[in-house]
């Protein structure tokens, strides 16, 4: 008969439960019990952790218990220790969690509004509002156009991937100390899928060789996802360490949906404009949660293809627009603007991509700066007037920082198939000290995109300068490596000829 | 208050509170096969304010189901006074017979990988089935089969497995049962 950690017990163990971040975006500065708890409870937070918090997932180190920065409403902040699971759990919703905001510009109340949003209990409801990468092809005008002089509309619309709660045990961990001295661990037993990943992140945690302790895997679900079993493992292993005794920590059976059935939604939306009956235009919208953390990446981006692209192939006038929502961080591998430009290629249009960031107000306003101290507020019309067709496409690619805001616009000659940069310009506002060489490194990107695609090296004016125009606007040579992107999306959206518009909407 | 049950073959008297839930009275015990599985049993001594319930219905897994004076009942929803006097079966106990035997061949034919959560409700349900609706020795119809297990949701098996695995675990039994015969009869 299978054991999974629900059913394993130590005599004298202690019982652990998470205390997660209320917020979505900013800094964790402390955490601290209730005061009924205090002296009764113990808490362990990514302080206690004497070597490094991290564990690798998708070659993405993550941390064991958030120590700074939130990456997503729900991370586990610091691990609650009672003599019973009831006792651990109702001290855990007690803690207080200080928090600093990081959103600047709009006070402390508007911060709030943005990191906590409508919904209090959804854990990244708030921030996947804010931070969505859009797609959108087709002229919207004119097919807004069409659908006013249609006969009429219909509409229809199904929900993909729905989230179904499965009942199954939930992810846990026992930490066991030592039968003779009960001073050192001795075994761990978890649901791990990767013995040795486990055992390499408790060294680093630890800060110690930890060749003496044994881990046991014990059942696990198919559904369980395979990289909180093992940061609840070291979690377990922590609050081991700290408080000398055994430990058991098991998620609620609400925290494992979270985290096992990371909920993937796609909502699809066709509207058909209906004119003597015959389809005269199509709306297609496709909204995507994907969530902070996501295995099935791949899968995801295939389905965002095929909604938007697979359907109506003989109507003409259609606009389709993708909305991604995703926590602080895209899931490791999701390629946005690869899916924007598959969507482009396969429409023969253009794609308008945004990626909406919940983290600047002050970056919004260096960024609106930047732009509008250039001439790229009126390059930034044209481009969007701009007729494809002619031969000369033009890609804007705009980036911002608390640090540096960067507006790049790149024009290229594709006449007969041939792709060759023709002109680029670049305004960038810099602020601080830290970076690399803006000038020297936009160049170096630069030269980078055109030859990964181009094959070629980047093209000199008849005087041997480059073909590149860099304005700086204000402050020192030096930005941090958003520049960078900003510039890569320019290149690849005049090369590919799908318009990119990084940037900032809030 | 003291419940007296009849539990895995030998009497006991369990000293608890009668509006607590049989489940949890079992793996109190150690009797771990009997899970707590759509009853979300933290939903009634604890609420976490910062994660959200997820709703589910009950006693539609399985992965308490115990064996309540012969039928297979819902453990989590079954509050311990209502075993008072009965006798009470756990997979523990059901996994060292004969009858465990045929159906865990009978699931092995047909595919039927057990996850070791949900087992209880699969297992229990089979036996139920093929003690009561096997009249003349003769398998029970399809639709007897179907109506036998439609009420579960197990996690690992679709509906359409589970009944293949009752019908190959009926002629398992069959087999089982006739060799003991002839066995029998020889001498």
């Amino acid at each position: 008969m299978k054991q999974y950690i629900n059913d394993l017990g130590v005599d004298g163990a202690l019982f652990a439960a998470i205390v997660r971040s209320p917020i979505s975006c900013g800094r964790i500065t402390e955490v601290c019990l209730d005061d009924k708890d205090k002296g009764e409870c113990i808490i362990v937070d990514a302080k206690s952790i004497p070597g490094k918090n991290a564990i690798k997932v998708n070659g993405m180190d993550v941390p064991l218990l958030c120590g700074g920065d939130v990456l997503y409403k729900g991370e586990g902040v610091a691990v609650v220790l009672a003599d019973s699971f009831e006792r651990a759990r109702e001290a855990a919703a007690r803690a207080k969690v200080s928090v600093e905001f990081k959103v600047k510009g709009g006070g402390t109340a508007a911060a709030l509004r943005l990191a906590r949003g409508t919904d209090e209990d959804n854990r990244t409801a708030s921030l996947r509002r804010v931070q969505t990468g859009i797609f959108e092809s087709g002229n919207k005008k004119k097919i807004e156009a069409v659908f006013s002089g249609a006969d009429k509309a219909v509409t229809s619309e199904r929900t993909l991937s729905p989230c179904v709660c499965v009942p199954s045990e939930t992810s846990g961990a026992l930490c066991v100390r030592s039968e003779e001295d009960g001073q050192t661990l001795s075994t761990i037993l978890c649901p791990t899928s990767s013995t040795p990943r486990l055992r390499s992140a408790l060294c680093r945690m630890l800060d110690e060789s930890g060749e003496d302790i044994t881990v046991q895997v014990t059942a696990r679900h198919d559904e369980a996802a395979d990289y909180q079993t093992d940061i609840i493992a070291l979690q377990a292993a922590l609050c081991s360490a700290v408080s000398k005794k055994s430990v058991k920590l098991m998620l609620t059976r609400a925290e494992d949906a979270k985290y096992n059935q990371n909920p993937v939604i796609i909502k699809v939306k066709h509207t058909a404009a209906i004119k003597d009956s015959r389809i005269a235009a199509v709306k297609v919208e496709v909204l995507s949660d994907i969530g902070a953390f996501n295995p099935f990446v791949s899968e995801l981006q295939d389905c965002i293809i095929d909604n938007c692209i697979g359907m109506y192939d003989h109507v003409q006038n259609v606009f389709v627009c993708s909305r991604v929502l995703y926590s602080y961080r895209p899931p490791t591998g999701f390629d946005a603007e690869g899916v924007a430009s598959i969507i482009s290629r396969s429409r023969g249009s253009f794609v308008q991509f945004s990626l909406q960031d919940a983290r600047g107000h002050l970056r919004s306003e260096v960024l609106k700066a930047a732009v509008n101290m250039s001439d790229f507020s009126r390059k930034y019309v044209a481009y969007k007037m701009a007729n494809p067709l002619d031969g000369v496409r033009r890609g804007i690619g705009v980036c911002g920082t608390e640090e540096a805001a960067v507006a790049v616009e790149v024009e290229a000659d594709t006449v007969l198939g041939s792709k060759t940069i023709t002109r680029l310009w670049a305004a960038v506002q810099v602020k601080g000290e830290k970076g690399i060489d803006t000038e020297e490194a936009i160049l170096v990107a630069i030269e980078k995109d055109v030859c990964a695609v181009l094959g070629t090296p980047l093209p000199v004016e008849e005087d041997g300068t480059p073909i590149a125009k860099i304005a700086f606007l204000e402050g020192e040579k030096e930005g941090g490596c958003d520049v960078l992107s900003a510039v890569h999306s320019a290149v690849l959206g005049a090369i590919d000829g799908a318009f990119c518009y990084v940037g900032v909407e809030i | 208050m003291k419940i007296p049950v009849k539990l895995n073959g030998e009497n006991v008297v369990l000293e608890v509170p009668s509006n607590r839930m049989l489940c949890s009275v079992l793996r109190e015990r150690g009797l771990v096969s009997v899970k707590c599985g759509c009853f979300d049993n933290e939903a009634t001594t604890f609420r976490h304010s910062q994660c959200t319930a997820v709703p589910m219905k009950r006693q539609i897994c399985g992965a308490c189901t115990v064996m309540l004076d012969g039928a297979p009942v819902p453990s989590c929803i079954v509050p311990v006074a209502l075993a008072r006097d009965s006798e009470i079966i756990t997979l523990e106990y059901f996994s060292k017979t004969a009858e465990y035997a045929d159906i865990m061949k009978g699931f092995k034919i047909a595919g039927i990988k057990l996850c070791g959560f949900c087992d209880a409700g699969k297992i229990f349900a089979a036996e139920y089935l093929l003690r009561t609706k096997t009249k003349d020795k003769k398998l029970p119809s399809l639709k007897t089969i179907y109506e036998g297990v439609s009420y579960l949701m197990p996690c690992c098996t679709s509906i359409k497995q589970l009944s293949d695995g009752i019908i190959h675990a009926f002629n398992s039994r069959a087999d089982r049962v006739s060799i003991a015969g002839r066995g029998r009869a020889s001498r």
